[in-house]
């Protein structure tokens, strides 16, 4: 082994400068002591996949199955009791667990995809097709969230992936918004001008070089959203058009809660509302430290 | 002035006509026409006269035309200000519009004043106090606004009020103008829970704008010409940090409808968030259409006077 200097002063050993994999670790280090918020967040969310991953090792019964009697205390049986029709309420906020994150997440992945690739081709071609998208996009934006995710999955039925349909399509709007005027900056670019006049086709100019400098937008709207998804599956299922009766949701706990309050224990109630309430706190702690490190320009958005 | 109010109000209808174009097709995916509902109601058993009751039906409801005509026949309807007819209320959609939007016009008001009562005050104090006590309290109370859920605040709202104090919402309806003390109390905690959400993005809102402001050279020049604290902030540094809010407030109409449409359904206050969830469950098409219309019609009026306020709030701003 050889060991000596680089230009700058950094190690090198064998020939290879550790100042870049050094660099990496370090800058994580240095972005968790920064952002400690973000780190509790992130924690958060780290706690709650855990919960989601481990459902069926952690649960102590079949979410589904009628396992005690019905609006039972909490006890060592039940650690939070039982509902309506005797289900073990902790077991269902495990798998409820699964429901909202993975709703919370393919919701905003499908939908902010589907906006960055509606805005990058529609501010790259500009003329009749951008007009068009455009009013599109104000047509969507003027339709209350909430109420084009009921209209949808009334429409389709409930279930998983038909929420995650409905709750989707609001998040293409503003994504399609946001990266067309990255994209309408930096086609001005003279990158942009280099790769055409080297020949490059139109598709390639679009998606090997203008996309790769719209991504932290990208990756700051979907971190912002997913809390307001969590929230949108919930106040779906709340209303009786979520996942459906069979699948365990923090949402539809609750609005047995609701429906029935004098006579449910009191943590059906509490500890599906905590669920969510931690979900979207993680989420929006840690999108607000990634908000800050990866796009200043956009805060206070 | 005048030309850019009939500028924005022309620009309004091709997009509201978008926006019901794409839940009116949305409708018609939909499997299952209304027509076919009814005959399920009705329970006809013998086949033929099944087939001439659809047949009947769907020249009733103008079902039989293709779809462009049908839409084109909703939108003369929503002209003549009949919003189409209800299916199962055997009334125009108008009737029920007009029933239930000045019920969730009162919750509204009242959102919009306890959202401006709690947090335009929290935002300034925040900023005053900046990084000390009161702010980090204020700034602790604002994360939790906005990730305490309305479902959960809501239900615990419920929850608690009845197993403890053996509250349930009012069932009459009387009006804020008949029955103050009546429609407060449906209203009160509906406008509590939302008004939590709203306000907790106003409150960081106020408090980042002051921030800003109170750093400028005029403020300094006000303080030193001798003028209170006090004067200078309400006066000075309030009034310029507003302008930024009041956009803010525009993008908050999304937050406020599905508030509405949850606390409605758990507070049972009939208005168009609880017809919304109805006309869906019942499947009643040109209900949903039509509070989706004037739901668009509402949020489009909104914005407008949220960009006309701007130049009463601030007089340097000026329409062409």
């Amino acid at each position: 082994m050889t060991m000596e200097s680089d230009a700058t002063g950094g190690a090198v050993v064998n020939g290879v400068s550790l100042r870049k994999q050094l660099s990496t670790t370090r800058k994580l280090s240095n972005w968790a002591r920064k952002n400690k918020i973000g780190v509790i967040g992130l924690f958060m969310i780290l706690v709650l996949l855990v919960m989601a991953l481990f459902a069926g090792v952690l649960s102590t019964h079949d979410p589904n199955s009628l396992a005690g009697g019905i609006n039972e205390a909490p006890s060592s049986e039940h650690y939070l009791g039982t509902d309506l029709v005797g289900r073990d309420a902790f077991s269902r906020i495990l798998y409820g667990a699964r429901v909202s994150l993975s709703v919370g997440f393919w919701a905003v992945f499908m939908g902010v995809t589907a906006g960055l690739i509606l805005g990058l081709v529609s501010a790259y071609i500009g003329g009749a097709f951008d007009l068009f998208v455009q009013r599109l996009v104000d047509a969507n934006i003027a339709i209350p969230g909430i109420v084009l995710a009921l209209v949808i999955v009334a429409v389709l039925g409930p279930s998983v992936t038909n929420v995650i349909i409905a709750l989707a399509v609001n998040y293409i709007a503003t994504a399609t918004r946001v990266t067309r005027s990255v994209v309408l900056r930096e086609k001005q670019r003279v990158y942009v001008e280099a790769a055409r006049a080297l020949g490059s086709s139109s598709i390639r100019i679009m998606f090997v070089h203008i996309l790769p400098n719209s991504l932290s937008p990208y990756l700051v709207l979907v971190s912002v959203s997913i809390g307001s998804a969590i929230i949108g599956e919930a106040s779906l299922s709340f209303l009786g058009a979520g996942v459906g009766a069979n699948t365990p949701s923090w949402g539809s706990m609750l609005a047995i809660a609701a429906a029935r309050p004098t006579v449910v224990p009191w943590t059906l109630a509490l500890a599906p509302g905590l669920a969510i309430a931690t979900a979207v706190l993680g989420f929006n702690l840690f999108a607000d430290a990634l908000r800050d490190t990866l796009d200043p320009k956009l805060r206070n958005r | 002035m005048r030309r850019y109010i009939i500028k924005r109000l022309l620009l309004m209808v091709p997009t509201a006509i978008l926006a019901t174009l794409i839940v009116f097709s949305l409708m018609k995916i939909a499997p299952g026409d209304p027509v076919t509902a009814i005959l399920a109601d009705l329970d006809v058993i013998d086949q033929q006269s099944q087939e001439l009751d659809e047949i009947a039906l769907r020249k009733l409801y103008g079902l039989d035309k293709p779809m462009p005509i049908q839409y084109f026949n909703w939108l003369t309807s929503v002209v003549r200000l009949e919003f189409g007819q209800s299916i199962w209320q055997y009334r125009p959609v108008r009737d029920i519009i007009l029933e239930r939007l000045p019920r969730t016009m009162e919750l509204g008001f009242l959102i919009v004043l306890f959202t401006v009562l709690w947090a335009i005050p929290a935002g300034v104090l925040s900023a005053v106090y900046h990084n000390k006590g009161p702010d980090q309290v204020l700034r602790v109370v604002s994360i939790s606004g906005l990730s305490i859920p309305n479902v959960w605040l809501g239900t615990m709202i419920i929850f608690g009020m009845s197993r403890y104090f053996g509250w349930i919402p009012p069932l009459r309806w009387d009006g804020l103008v008949q029955n103050p003390i009546g429609t407060l109390e449906h209203l009160i905690f509906p406008a509590l829970v939302i008004s939590s959400a709203t306000g907790a993005s106003i409150v960081r809102m106020v408090r980042s704008q002051m921030l800003e402001v109170l750093r400028e050279d005029y403020i300094r020049t006000a303080r030193a010409k001798g003028v209170g604290f006090k004067v200078v902030l309400i006066r000075h540094a309030l009034r310029n940090s507003l302008l930024p809010v009041l956009t803010q407030f525009g993008g908050l109409m999304s937050v406020m409808v599905s508030g509405v449409v949850v606390t409605e359904t758990i507070f049972g206050v009939p208005g168009m968030g609880r017809a919304m969830i109805e006309a869906i469950n019942s499947r009643d098409y040109p209900i949903i259409q039509g509070l989706i219309l004037v739901n668009i019609a509402v949020i489009l009026a909104i914005n407008l006077v949220v960009d006309l306020l701007y130049s009463v709030v601030d007089p340097r701003v000026r329409y062409e």
